[in-house]
């Protein structure tokens, strides 16, 4: 008896003392979903927070925070002084950077993300071509879209799975950026009249922003990474000359095998890719495609554009020194001591990169 | 039987104020000290009558339990009948063509007879008593247990009556390696309880152990099973059941095939099972009786509804009153939206609405079922609809207590529903304080405690821990009939081989 009279005792002390502290009561929780970073003026940065606000009569109503700030904690305290929710970071979707803010440097501006582990590091860092400001305002204002940060969610969710964007979020980042060989990408987006619109990656080096690319090359370039999505790709088709229309083939790009092989020279490196893919044939003209010789012509043809579009891209990301693929990587691991004696981003810059593309249309369609 | 019963009260009452146990040849003293003994006992009838015109004697049996039909028929007849000096002859006596008929010249399993229904005949000059075995008892039909229902197995229960109880099994099981121990418990009521075991399968130490324990009891009465299972349970302080309680005789006989034992006591429909795993809980007859597929379905989702029933209220207190980060995006707004409206903290609002189903449950248990009705009605309309109205909970909480509800009740055996509904309630109040490791922290406690147990003698919580990888066949997934050919290792059965 005493035994348990002393376990009592201890148990509703321990009880009492600790007062439930760190109780983060749910309805009294403010969630920050987006977090939109510019420049401002006056040495500080233009920081955006939205929380969707809940209660009885309010549907689909987003609080929107503004403030200059010194760091994101700040911002945050800041707004907890205006809004009538505790503002917790803890459910963040997304972070929308400006071009600007992106170009400077962002490694140390999302320290907070790694530092306090309630913020999650599975936050999707997107840039933004123009102001994360007006953007999020205007986000508010689309009637036949979901509230701002679920639609953005929304938005990404599905051009990833499309694989017209990368997943990038905080950890993706940091892996990318910490590891010496391999450089982050970031989806990038672009307030449009009555929506927000994907436009393609925005490439970095380092921590900063140096480039941006298209969705029709950010699928290449996912496809060189081995991350193919469900993407599409068009060729010229026929040009229309009564209509004055050009017409294209549309292409599902199914899957993607990859070969990368490096060959170390005496003053330069040759990266060879080799890339095999499996299409289906979704939108052509009405043709013979069931027969092989066709089959074969077009295979040549897709092929064809898409080493072109390969060679650009990859002329483009030497010459701004970024390096999603991970070549660096590849060096590092099978050549080290070739790695220890150079100078990566120079050597990369003047690397020779020779793409093989090869296409295998693996379905037609019904039509025969 | 009447022998053994006969010993043990001699060796009971050789310190009592009787120092002569031995019937006295005089009717007269006879019959002085029966009325002592039942002095104020006004359903304890005597007839007296005269034999052969002169040889007093009497009839002595209590009304109610004593087949008067018969006794009329085939004892007072027989005995009326015959002639005085075969009224003497014990041997004569003896071979009364009664079933059951007995001489006996202790005298206190004499005052046992007449208690246990027994009429018994007191013949002035003789040195003993004739004692025959005519009870009746009015006893219930066989119905199908409430609370064990099955589909496919057999619908019948057993009774409070212990005979039919011990005829039911042999009845199932046609095999003299079935074997019946007989022991006394309840120092006033003097209830019967019997082990019955198969012999060439249980294990004789965990039968001596078990005789032990109930032989050591030392309690007035036992009014139900319950008792019995208290007193000889190793972990008093334990809410799970250490022994299976079950109304049907299709469970015991499956029990005790397995190399069980079943105790089954006087005054009691219930029986208990021992040594059982805590899997055994989650066991029913339909799980064998179909085809292994679906009672592997049917077996798993029992054991999800354990751990829903015991893990969901605590992990919506946890997540709602510290991780609001563990919420899925589509179900933050949806959720802050209904906890919006309620004033209490999560703990509360889930008190509220537990402590209020409990009662619900607890006054349905005792209703008669046309009201019982009415119970349903005011939970589910009053409680579901008005609170959520009224703002003392949200509607998702609803859902939660709602799902944990049904989930608990899936559970077949009602001794583990209760552990379970108890549990849930300290999981809880951890979630309330310490949130997800609060819980993380109970279900490990909880684990360290169900390893820790053991039902007579035996671990608790095996075939897990202990590991025995031949009997995992029969815990989540109930493999095919074909592939349980061994006894499980729990009874410690001798011979582990089902068949020949």
């Amino acid at each position: 008896m005493n035994k348990i009279f002393k376990i009592m005792i201890l148990f509703l002390t321990t009880l009492l003392l600790i007062s439930c502290w760190d109780q983060k009561i749910y309805e009294k929780i403010g969630f920050v979903l987006n977090i939109g970073i510019e420049k401002a003026d006056n040495d500080m940065m233009l920081i955006t927070l939205t929380n969707p606000v809940v209660g009885a009569q309010q549907e689909r109503e987003v609080e929107i925070i503004t403030t200059t700030a010194h760091s994101l904690r700040e911002a945050r305290e800041q707004g907890r002084l205006i809004s009538p929710k505790n503002l917790e970071g803890g459910k963040t979707q997304h972070i929308l950077l400006s071009s600007e803010m992106a170009e400077g440097g962002i490694h140390n501006l999302l320290e907070v993300f790694q530092r306090d582990p309630i913020n999650p590091a599975l936050v999707q860092i997107v840039v933004v071509d123009g102001s994360p400001h007006e953007l999020m305002k205007a986000s508010l204002t689309f009637n036949d879209k979901p509230r701002s940060a679920f639609y953005i969610n929304q938005l990404l969710e599905n051009n990833i799975t499309n694989g017209y964007i990368p997943e990038t979020r905080i950890y993706n980042f940091d892996i990318a950026h910490f590891a010496p060989g391999l450089d982050p990408i970031t989806p990038m987006i672009k307030l449009e009249e009555n929506g927000v619109k994907i436009i393609g990656s925005a490439l970095f080096s380092g921590d900063k922003m140096v480039g941006k690319i298209d969705t029709k090359l950010t699928s290449l370039l996912l496809a060189a990474m081995g991350k193919l999505g469900k993407s599409s790709y068009f060729i010229s088709n026929y040009y229309d000359e009564k209509l004055k229309i050009e017409f294209y083939t549309a292409v599902l790009l199914r899957t993607v095998k990859r070969k990368i092989e490096i060959e170390i020279r005496e003053n330069n490196l040759a990266i060879n890719m080799m890339l095999t893919f499996d299409i289906t044939l979704d939108d052509h003209t009405w043709d013979r495609t069931d027969e092989e010789v066709t089959q074969n012509t077009l295979e040549k043809n897709i092929a064809k554009a898409i080493k072109a579009d390969y060679l650009q891209l990859f002329n483009y990301m030497q010459e701004v020194g970024c390096d999603p693929v991970g070549f660096g990587d590849l060096v590092r691991a099978k050549h080290n001591k070739y790695w220890q004696s150079i100078e990566w981003q120079e050597i990369y810059k003047d690397a020779e990169i020779n793409i093989d593309v090869v296409v295998d249309i693996k379905q037609y369609g019904a039509i025969k | 039987m009447v022998i053994y019963i006969a010993r043990r009260n001699r060796d009971r009452t050789s310190k009592t104020v009787y120092n002569e146990n031995e019937v006295s040849t005089s009717l007269e003293v006879n019959l002085t000290r029966i009325d002592e003994a039942f002095k104020d006992c006004s359903d304890l009838i005597k007839r007296k009558v005269r034999l052969n015109n002169h040889r007093e004697g009497c009839f002595i049996y209590i009304r109610g339990i004593v087949d008067i039909d018969l006794a009329q028929r085939d004892f007072i007849n027989s005995i009326i009948t015959l002639k005085d000096e075969e009224l003497t002859n014990i041997s004569v006596l003896e071979r009364i063509a009664v079933a059951n008929i007995d001489c006996t010249c202790d005298f206190p399993s004499v005052i046992t007879g007449i208690l246990s229904g027994f009429m018994i005949c007191v013949l002035d000059g003789n040195p003993f008593v004739i004692v025959c075995k005519l009870n009746k008892f009015e006893i219930r039909n066989i119905l199908e247990p409430e609370v064990e229902k099955n589909v496919r197995g057999p619908h019948e229960g057993f009774r409070e009556t212990i005979d039919p109880n011990i005829a039911m099994l042999r009845r199932k099981i046609k095999n003299t390696k079935l074997k019946f121990k007989v022991l006394k418990v309840g120092t006033t009521t003097n209830q019967t309880v019997v082990i019955s075991y198969f012999e060439d399968i249980s294990d004789k130490a965990i039968l001596d152990r078990l005789t032990r324990k109930i032989e050591s009891i030392n309690f007035d009465g036992m009014i139900a099973i319950g008792y019995v299972e208290q007193f000889i349970s190793d972990f008093k302080l334990c809410v799970f059941p250490q022994y299976l309680a079950t109304e049907r005789p299709d469970k015991a006989v499956a029990a005790l095939l397995e190399g069980r034992f079943v105790i089954i006591q006087e005054g009691t429909p219930v029986v208990i099972i021992a040594p059982v795993n805590f899997f055994s809980f989650f066991q029913a007859l339909d799980d064998y009786s179909t085809n292994w597929m679906v009672g592997s379905l049917i077996r798993s989702i029992r054991l999800l509804g354990a751990l829903i029933a015991i893990f969901f209220p605590a992990l919506y207190i946890a997540i709602t009153s510290f991780h609001y980060f563990m919420v899925p995006l589509d179900l933050l707004v949806p959720l802050a939206e209904s906890r919006v409206k309620v004033p209490f903290p999560p703990i509360i609002e889930a008190l509220i609405l537990e402590v209020t189903l409990e009662m619900l449950r607890e006054a349905s248990i005792r209703l008669p079922s046309y009201i019982g009705i009415s119970i349903g009605v005011v939970g589910g309309l009053i409680i579901g609809q008005a609170a959520v109205a009224a703002g003392i909970v949200s509607e998702l909480f609803i859902i939660i207590v709602a799902v944990t509800a049904i989930a608990s009740f899936i559970i077949p055996s009602y001794d583990m529903g209760l552990a379970v509904r108890y549990i849930r309630f300290i999981f809880m109040l951890f979630a309330a304080i310490f949130g997800i490791v609060g819980v993380v922290v109970a279900a490990a406690l909880l684990f360290a405690h169900l390893i820790v147990l053991e039902s007579l003698g035996q671990p608790y919580f095996q075939p897990i821990i202990p590991l025995k990888i031949r009997d995992l066949k029969d815990i989540v997934i109930r493999v095919p009939i074909k592939l349980l050919g061994r006894r499980p290792g729990q009874g410690n059965s001798n011979n582990n081989r089902r068949g020949r």
